[in-house]
């Protein structure tokens, strides 16, 4: 399948903090033969492949969930009042629509206010998310019947490809990720001394909490997760260029020799990649990972993203392809050792 | 009369830009019609006779003019800058995404922004204006860009056309493409009285089309068939709402561009009541339509105005519903027998 079948179908499926459940059922379509899952207690799903006990072991991980948010209350009126799961950027939720995970999906919308009822200054500054609340069209009593607190809600942006190589969607972070280790997985079939397991770690946007749960025995574990694209305004050091490769992250948590192996791989076969430096923690899921008991060899490789964290999100193709040939490389020359 | 409403907010027609709906409308009524063409602004004039002729000369308005911007330069990296067209909420525009009439088909976009972690307290709480917002349609440079766009096209923020919950209707445009609706609804029907109906051009930007066709029109009675805010929403106090979804057309006796004529105040309500068709009066002295051009030329015109209730108009997200097309549209059909004889 290619990687932007595996992208669409994955980015269909919703799947905002602490309501990962039915994600994965929808990715069995998705899996190589010979593979078989397990599920733990917090949620996380393993996607294992290759020779049980086999003598090398690679553990990659994605974060499966996505920002969002949850039912807090239901209004008189019918409006629903929510809060935010994870770190929206509230400043685009402003006359946003909405898909509402009740009994049903419902269509719903964060309503402008129009001008005459504002107060002079309003303009000034962006409404919060408290302050927000969303239409569904239906009245109290039509509402209560669909959707209770605790309900999640996302913003709704449909897959939209803006040119062979530009994707645009909400929760391209991290399903982006998810996409391209299913891709590298598909790729994995062959495997003689390498057994590979896919992490689909749940919570991260809550703060690395599957992570923190998940079991994380292998030689080698390799996060692949979401980082900065370089747009107007932005800070260079702390952005990727798009497409120009996959983001290697370099971070004290991580493995150096790891690390380096990565770039090897991609400097031998003519792939494209930047380097991310993060003087301190990483803010991925490799915080976690590496926090191992007795410590892990670690790494971390990113796609530069646009619009993090908006119902616009915008990646490169190209990067994916880039981070999808360094793991396979990696993995495939790890397997040719015995 | 829905599916005609979908077909209408399919095309983009911002200000300025409307050839696209006219052609559109132009097809769907000129089998109804006695006389249609277009005058040199672009409005759309079509003269129908009914059972009998008015006294007066009666014309029917409903502009297909919709907010937007138009491109206004592309930067080397290949990012488009924009200016608004119409009164357009500037805090909407991060994070959306955009539709522009390109260079041979639409290209679609986003309005990009940076995202709050790589951003300080403040810049990320201060309200991005237009003048530093880019839209990315994922060009790689100015060339590259300009392939596909040209300095000058138009373009909306998107917003699809879906159902809505209680038979309500979310789509950017509503605001007028009901008054269209409605207007291409009663030129299909049979009427009580010959009508001039006319669809307007450059609403938006100061009423410009109405007054151009107008003028030459010169009509004794005119009705526009607008779109005006209904606030009937979250923690707004009911004396606040304006107007009310579901509760039928709204009728002005004043708004900022218009005083409207007593007299056709009074019977639209009286008419609403005598035939069972639910009505309310606009509880505000708020916004304007053509009715502020129209009643101001060759010698004054009678003029009132009946709209369809909308939430969140100008945002791409608008919200009306169906019920409220119906009511506008059975009110000026029985209106006509009334306003005959004037």
């Amino acid at each position: 399948m290619e990687l932007i079948e595996i992208l669409k179908a994955v980015c269909s499926e919703k799947a905002v903090s602490g309501n990962e459940n039915t994600f994965f059922g929808a990715l069995s379509a998705l899996l190589p033969k010979g593979s078989s899952t397990q599920r733990d207690k917090i949620g996380n799903t393993y996607i294992k492949l290759g020779p049980q006990g086999a003598e090398h072991s690679v553990l990659l991980d994605a974060h499966c969930d996505q920002i969002g948010f949850v039912v807090t209350d239901i209004c008189s009126n019918g409006f629903l009042k929510v809060a935010a799961v994870g770190g929206i950027d509230a400043r685009t939720l402003y006359g946003e629509r909405v898909e509402v995970f009740g009994k049903q999906t419902l269509n719903g919308v964060f309503g402008a206010i129009p001008p005459h009822l504002q107060k002079e200054g309003d303009r000034d500054k962006y409404v919060k998310t408290e302050d927000l609340a969303i239409d569904t069209g239906l009245s109290k009593d039509e509402v209560c019947a669909l959707v209770s607190r605790g309900d999640f809600v996302c913003v709704k942006s449909n897959f939209m490809l803006l040119n062979e190589n530009k994707v645009c969607s909400a929760g391209l972070d991290n399903k982006a990720g998810v996409a391209v280790l299913l891709y590298v997985l598909n790729k994995l079939t062959e495997l003689k001394n390498t057994e590979v397991t896919l992490l689909l770690s749940v919570q991260e946007e809550l703060g690395l909490r599957g992570a923190a749960a998940a079991e994380k025995a292998a030689d080698a574990i390799i996060c692949v997760d979401a980082s900065f694209a370089s747009y107007v305004g932005c800070p260079l050091e702390k952005t990727g260029k798009m497409a120009k490769g996959a983001m290697l992250g370099h971070s004290p948590v991580l493995s150096r020799s790891l690390t380096d192996a990565l770039e090897n791989i991609a400097v031998k076969n003519d792939i494209p990649l930047q380097h991310e430096i993060l003087p301190d923690l990483t803010g991925t899921n490799a915080d976690r990972l590496s926090l191992r008991a007795g410590g892990a060899n670690c790494a971390l490789i990113s796609f530069p993203l646009l619009n993090m964290h908006s119902a616009v999100e915008m990646l490169d193709l190209r990067d994916l392809y880039s981070i999808a040939d360094i793991i396979e490389g990696y993995i495939k020359e790890v397997d040719r050792v015995a | 009369m829905l599916k005609t409403l979908e077909k209408l907010c399919a095309p983009i027609a911002v200000s300025g830009d409307e050839k696209r709906l006219c052609s559109i409308i132009k097809n769907e009524v000129e089998p109804f019609c006695d006389k249609v063409y277009t005058d040199l602004a672009g409005n759309l004039i079509c003269q129908k006779r009914g059972k009998t002729a008015a006294k007066s000369k009666i014309m029917i308005a409903a502009h297909m003019d919709e907010v937007g911007f138009v491109i206004t330069s592309v930067t080397d990296d290949g990012l488009l800058k924009f200016a608004s067209v119409g009164g357009i909420d500037e805090r909407i525009f991060l994070g959306k995404k955009v539709c522009i009439c390109g260079k041979k088909e639409l290209v679609c976009g986003v309005i990009g922004t940076v995202p709050p972690h790589l951003l300080s307290k403040e810049r990320s709480s201060a309200v991005l204006k237009e003048d530093e917002l880019y839209i990315n349609i994922g060009a790689e440079s100015k060339e590259d860009a300009l392939l596909n766009v040209s300095l000058g096209d138009c373009g909306t923020l998107t917003g699809d056309f879906v159902n809505f919950g209680g038979g309500k209707i979310m789509s950017r445009a509503l605001d007028d493409r009901c008054g269209c609706a409605v207007l291409i609804k009663l030129l299909k029907s049979e009427l009580a009285c010959d009508i001039t109906a006319v669809f307007t051009v450059q609403e938006e930007i100061g009423l410009r089309g109405a007054q151009i066709a107008a003028s030459a029109i010169k009509p004794d009675i005119a009705i526009v068939i607008d779109s005006t805010t209904a606030c009937d929403v979250n923690d707004i106090p009911d004396e606040k709402t304006v107007c009310n979804l579901n509760k039928g057309g709204v009728v002005s006796f004043m708004d900022r561009g218009c005083a409207y004529d007593r007299e056709l105040f009074n019977l639209i309500l009286k008419t609403a009541e005598d035939n069972n068709i639910p009505a309310q009066v606009k509880r505000a002295v708020a916004g304007a339509n053509d009715s502020a051009s129209i009643h101001k030329i060759a010698g004054g015109v009678r003029t009132a105005a009946i709209s369809l209730p909308c939430r969140y108009i100008h945002s791409p997200n608008s919200v009306i519903a169906s019920e409220d097309l119906n009511s506008v549209y059975a009110l000026v059909l029985a209106l006509l027998p009334e306003i005959k004889e004037l």
